[in-house]
């Protein structure tokens, strides 16, 4: 007699044939108290055949109740967006602990959907408790950071522009010899005649959004002055919109300090592309490599 | 709710551990229950071994572990009874790198393994344990709800039907005071490594957990008996109506339509329901 387990697997049905993504995901786990060295889950990472995906907290309401002011939003800000950093670029092989310890990595475990964006919808409130929004009649502003938009917009530009988007993007940083020492330049988009780079001033501290423009600038700065084949360089910048759940003050204070860039820019003639959606500003970064570079 | 049947692509990914039992191994996963959409729902997850050794009349004897088959059919003839049972079960077939950290019973590149979507509900353990674990004083508050219970009677008749031998605080998810969502029926038919021929349709079940924690000064009163009386009828009715279908339809599946296995499985089913054994159950004078 045949068991009844072999009768039980007859019963499934057979695979259908339609696309989707599968790979390993993993949550990142962050020391927010060195004392009790209680590890929360601030993060997960995504890893398929052929791309990475990683989304931090963006916002911190539950952390501002459970910590009051023993933690520092900005900083903590700022230490989600280098962890994220670390891990695009150590996108290949990642470690089970980052930056002394206080960062882990879960144990890779298996997911899958139609996209990588579904992948990171289906599991990021669910993996993340801090991420889970009490009320959600009101928008809650998510900061996005520069290593997420970049990745955003490479994806973009695979699908529009093929073949040749592979040979403008760079993943990693390069090196480059000024004045006999070599410096490590981080510039996303590069062709022997033209550069651009990519930040994302879609934050509610001014300070922060203007530190990634700066820093966005400054490498495109050094490429210029160092290649002499480079005759067009261009940054595109995401700035948050008026829906984006920023109040009206902060809205006005970060909005003054992107222009104040932005003019700043203008005039040392890189030419800067802005857009409020990642979309947009995907769009606009494939047209100018398509049509100006 | 149908028995659904998944196959691997419907695993959208592991969410977090759960309570593990010493004879399976299981996890929150969340799936796509509907193959042709990509909404997921949150489930418990469930894998049994493949066999089951047993020590009869001091011979090892190693048997096809039927926990599953259980599972398909407790989940059935619990909802048969009129229990609130999760929303939706059933197999899936899961390939080795999707399970979380398999035990080394798992074996083979696919496994088959039971599901249930996960009910917003700590069990009455847990309830009444806070998330820790269950003490003395816990336990007196488990059983002091599970006696108020108005579903109490059923459940004793339904863990006495189908010889429930597992039946605990933890598989009663607890949805409000005194009512539960049942779960976990592995250990039914009197366990897990029955064959269809060694079945005992008049063995008392001396196992039923709720009816030894309720105790005798309650389950002894008339009323209670009455009504444990009652929920038996019922269960009569519904066997006799197109309802009873969905179990036979799962005996078909497993043990081939019309064999004598499946004849044995549904004789034994029925005529534990019947009310002469209902009364010698219960302890009705006849």
């Amino acid at each position: 007699m045949i068991g009844v387990l072999e009768s039980l697997k007859a019963t499934i049905p057979k695979a259908l044939d339609i696309p989707f993504i599968q790979g390993k995901m993993q949550t990142i786990q962050v020391c927010l108290d060195p004392t009790t060295q209680e590890f929360y889950n601030l993060g997960i990472a995504f890893k398929s055949e052929d791309s990475v995906s990683i989304k931090m907290l963006d916002h911190f309401e539950r952390i501002r109740s459970l910590f009051s002011d023993q933690i520092d939003i900005d900083e903590l800000t700022l230490f989600l967006q280098d962890i994220e950093r670390e891990l695009y670029i150590s996108r290949g092989e990642w470690p089970t602990s980052l930056f002394g310890h206080s960062v882990r990595l879960s144990e890779p475990r298996y997911a899958s959907a139609d996209s990588e964006d579904s992948v990171m919808k289906e599991f990021y409130e669910s993996q993340i408790t801090f991420a889970r929004v009490k009320s959600r009649s009101k928008t809650i502003f998510r900061y996005k950071t520069t290593p997420t938009l970049r990745n955003d917009i490479f994806k973009y530009m695979k699908k529009s522009l093929g073949l040749r988007a592979d040979k403008i993007i760079q993943e990693t940083p390069f090196s480059i010899t000024l004045n006999k020492r070599k410096f490590s330049i981080d510039i996303p988009l590069v062709s022997e005649t033209a550069i651009s780079g990519i930040a994302s001033a879609w934050y509610a501290n001014p300070l922060i959004a203007k530190t990634e423009l700066l820093q966005a600038s400054m490498e495109l700065r050094v490429a210029l002055s160092s290649i002499d084949s480079i005759e067009k360089a261009a940054i595109s910048i995401l700035r948050p919109s008026v829906g984006s759940g920023l109040n009206k003050k902060d809205f006005m204070k970060i909005d003054t300090e992107i222009t104040k860039q932005v003019d700043l820019l203008n005039a040392t003639g890189i030419k800067t592309m802005q857009g409020e959606s990642i979309e947009e500003l995907s769009e606009a970064t494939s047209n100018w490599w398509l049509n100006v570079a | 709710m149908p028995i659904l049947t998944l196959n691997s692509q419907s695993y959208a990914g592991y969410e977090g551990v759960a309570n593990e039992g010493l004879l399976s191994h299981g996890f929150f996963a969340r799936l796509r229950l509907n193959p042709e959409s990509q909404e997921t729902t949150q489930c418990y997850v469930k894998a049994y071994p493949a066999t089951k050794t047993e020590i009869i009349s001091k011979t090892k004897v190693v048997r096809e572990n039927k926990s599953l088959i259980n599972e398909i059919y407790g989940y059935i003839l619990s909802e048969l009874a009129g229990h609130p049972v999760p929303d939706a079960a059933g197999l899936i077939e899961l390939t080795k790198d999707q399970l979380p950290s398999p035990p080394v019973w798992i074996n083979q590149k696919k496994w088959l393994c039971w599901f249930s979507v996960k009910v917003n509900s700590p069990s009455i353990n847990l309830y009444y344990a806070r998330g820790g674990k269950l003490k003395e004083q816990d336990l007196e508050r488990v059983i002091k709800e599970l006696k108020s219970s108005k579903q109490a009677p059923s459940l004793i008749v339904l863990d006495e039907w189908i010889d429930n031998i597992d039946r605990n605080g933890g598989n009663l998810i607890r949805t409000q005071k005194g009512r539960y969502v049942l779960i976990d029926h592995g250990e039914i038919f009197a366990g897990s490594s029955w064959i269809p021929s060694s079945l005992n349709s008049t063995a008392i079940n001396i196992s039923n957990k709720i009816k030894s924690a309720i105790g005798d000064d309650i389950c002894n009163e008339l009323p209670f008996k009455n009504s444990r009386m009652e929920h038996f009828k019922e269960i009569n009715e519904k066997i006799e109506s197109s309802e009873f279908n969905s179990f036979t339809l799962w005996v078909d599946n497993t043990f081939g339509k019309g064999t004598t296995e499946a004849k044995q499985i549904i004789a034994y089913i029925t005529e534990r329901a019947c009310i002469n054994q209902a009364r010698k159950q219960i302890g009705l004078v006849i």
